[in-house]
């Protein structure tokens, strides 16, 4: 699944244009064109980590870094790239770009990346990543699929959190690691809700997520 | 556009050079940082076994004022740690076939011996394979108090699991745990790491009639642990990985057995 590849047309390119039609690379994939509720891509890092606020925030940083990164490297090299190989390239750079954030990752956020474990690897076969790629970088400049990335990107970790804040307070009674859930609540009988912590809470919460989103945009599935 | 194929092959060369240079470059430059992270990592693990820092310590949770906060530690920095590790903790390089100290250059964490978690799951497939048993054992003694901790390492349902168990200088009651259960259920055999299943162990008895005694980690019909000081109530639901904490704990006493046998003498 991936959506049409947009082109944005530009006669005189300027660098760094900021008009109406390119801030909507940026702002459709935060709610119409939201690559988890309205594509469903990424799913599986999405049940993954966000039982915890702080996994799912660097998470959401790592691939925004990562599609930011591949978008900008590939668009660059698009004229370029024979067309016989270009899903080898593409996988090559994603590839590397996602084992350099890994390796940040272990050097200064190592406690989060222990939690992360191979999630951060699995960010390459993230379908939203090859996705804008194929879909975006191979067709536009680097600007604007820089701001693709960085919309999609912003998108997934906006998701993640969301459905993070619900888990992690719900399932631990905590948010990034902070009681909030008083001990006096307890006493009166209140448990967490064990089901927030296992993957089937974080598919509950995705279905009403995309559900309340679908009903707000009037989005309709074409068939 | 048509490209030859001396083109294309020229241009994957191109990008494979890139890309492998860049992330040698990165892998190179973090290496030291991500080399200290690790060891920091295990120290803490340890140090935490053996009660340090002190849970009194400033910024942490006084237990005796508030018995929940066992197990929680108040966070310190990474030059914190290394600085109570080399004040707090010697390592001891041991005979696992009589028990006798070896020279203190065999003591060395990263030399060839079982000191840590991962020593020591390496030597368990090593006897299960081969029979050959590991030739250095190695222990951590808190130099202040005396508590002496051992690596252990078992099966759990999905995964292995380990832990670091301190113990009283003659190594009869436990003063510490630090348990680790990456693969298993969160809520269920997870549990296993948090501080009312570890509480349950401080205090508890390895020693009955003069001779070393597993702690059993069962259901309390079977087992009672407010009766009996062998006895630590297992997770509800979590039956294999409590059972493999049991069976955990006894293979790492036996091994340790001779060393034991010494100590208490």
């Amino acid at each position: 699944m991936s959506s049409p590849a947009t082109e944005v047309k530009s006669d005189a390119p300027p660098l760094f244009v900021f008009d109406k039609k390119t801030r909507r690379i940026v702002t459709d994939p935060f709610s119409d064109n939201n690559p988890i509720t309205v594509q469903v891509l990424g799913i599986c890092s999405a049940l993954a980590v966000t039982t915890q606020m702080s996994t799912a925030l660097v998470m959401g940083a790592a691939v925004t870094t990562v599609v930011c990164g591949s978008n900008v490297a590939i668009s660059l090299i698009r004229n370029w790239i024979p067309p016989q190989i270009r899903i080898v390239v593409q996988l090559s750079i994603v590839a590397s770009l996602v084992i350099i954030v890994d390796q940040f990752l272990q050097a200064y956020l190592f406690d989060v990346s222990k939690q992360l474990s191979v999630f951060v690897g699995l960010i390459i076969t993230n379908c939203i990543i090859m996705g804008r790629a194929e879909a975006f970088a191979m067709a536009n400049p680097p600007w604007q699929s820089f701001l693709d990335g960085l919309g999609n990107g912003l998108g997934y970790g906006i998701i993640l959190l969301t459905v993070s804040v619900f888990r992690e307070f719900l399932g631990a009674g905590k948010l990034l690691g902070f009681k909030l859930v008083p001990d006096a609540v307890y006493a009166a009988g209140y448990s967490n809700m064990g089901i927030m912590v296992l993957a089937p809470g974080a598919f509950i919460l995705l279905g009403l997520l995309i559900w309340a989103q679908r009903t707000y945009t009037g989005y309709v599935e074409e068939t | 556009m048509a490209f030859s194929n001396g083109y294309t092959v020229g241009f994957a060369f191109v990008v494979c050079v890139v890309c492998s240079t860049a992330l040698a470059g990165v892998s190179m430059g973090l290496k030291e940082t991500q080399d200290d992270n690790r060891r920091r990592d295990l120290y803490k693990n340890i140090l935490a076994a053996v009660d340090l820092p002190a849970m009194e310590y400033p910024g942490g949770c006084d237990p005796k004022a508030d018995p929940s906060c066992v197990g929680t530690r108040p966070s310190i920095s990474g030059p914190e740690i290394d600085k109570l590790w080399a004040e707090k903790i010697a390592l001891k390089a041991i005979s696992p076939a009589n028990g006798s100290e070896l020279p203190a250059e065999k003591a060395d964490l990263d030399g060839n011996g079982v000191f840590d978690t991962e020593d020591l799951k390496i030597a368990n497939d090593k006897v299960r394979k081969s029979g050959e048993a590991p030739e250095i054992l190695g222990v951590f003694v808190r130099t202040d108090t005396g508590a002496i901790a051992m690596p252990m390492v078992g099966k759990g349902l999905w995964g292995p699991i380990s832990a670091y168990i301190a113990f009283d200088p003659n190594i009869e009651t436990v003063t510490g745990t630090t348990f680790f259960a990456p693969k298993e259920t969160p809520g269920l055999g997870a549990e296993i790491v948090n501080p009312p299943f570890m509480k349950q162990w401080l205090g508890k008895s390895v020693v009955e009639n003069g001779a070393t005694t597993p702690i059993r980690v069962r259901k309390p019909a079977e087992c009672d642990e407010t009766a009996n000081p062998h006895c630590v109530d297992g997770v509800s639901g979590a039956t294999i990985t409590s059972r493999g904490v049991d069976a955990m704990v006894a293979k790492s006493l036996a091994l340790y057995e001779p060393y034991i046998q010494k100590v208490r003498k």
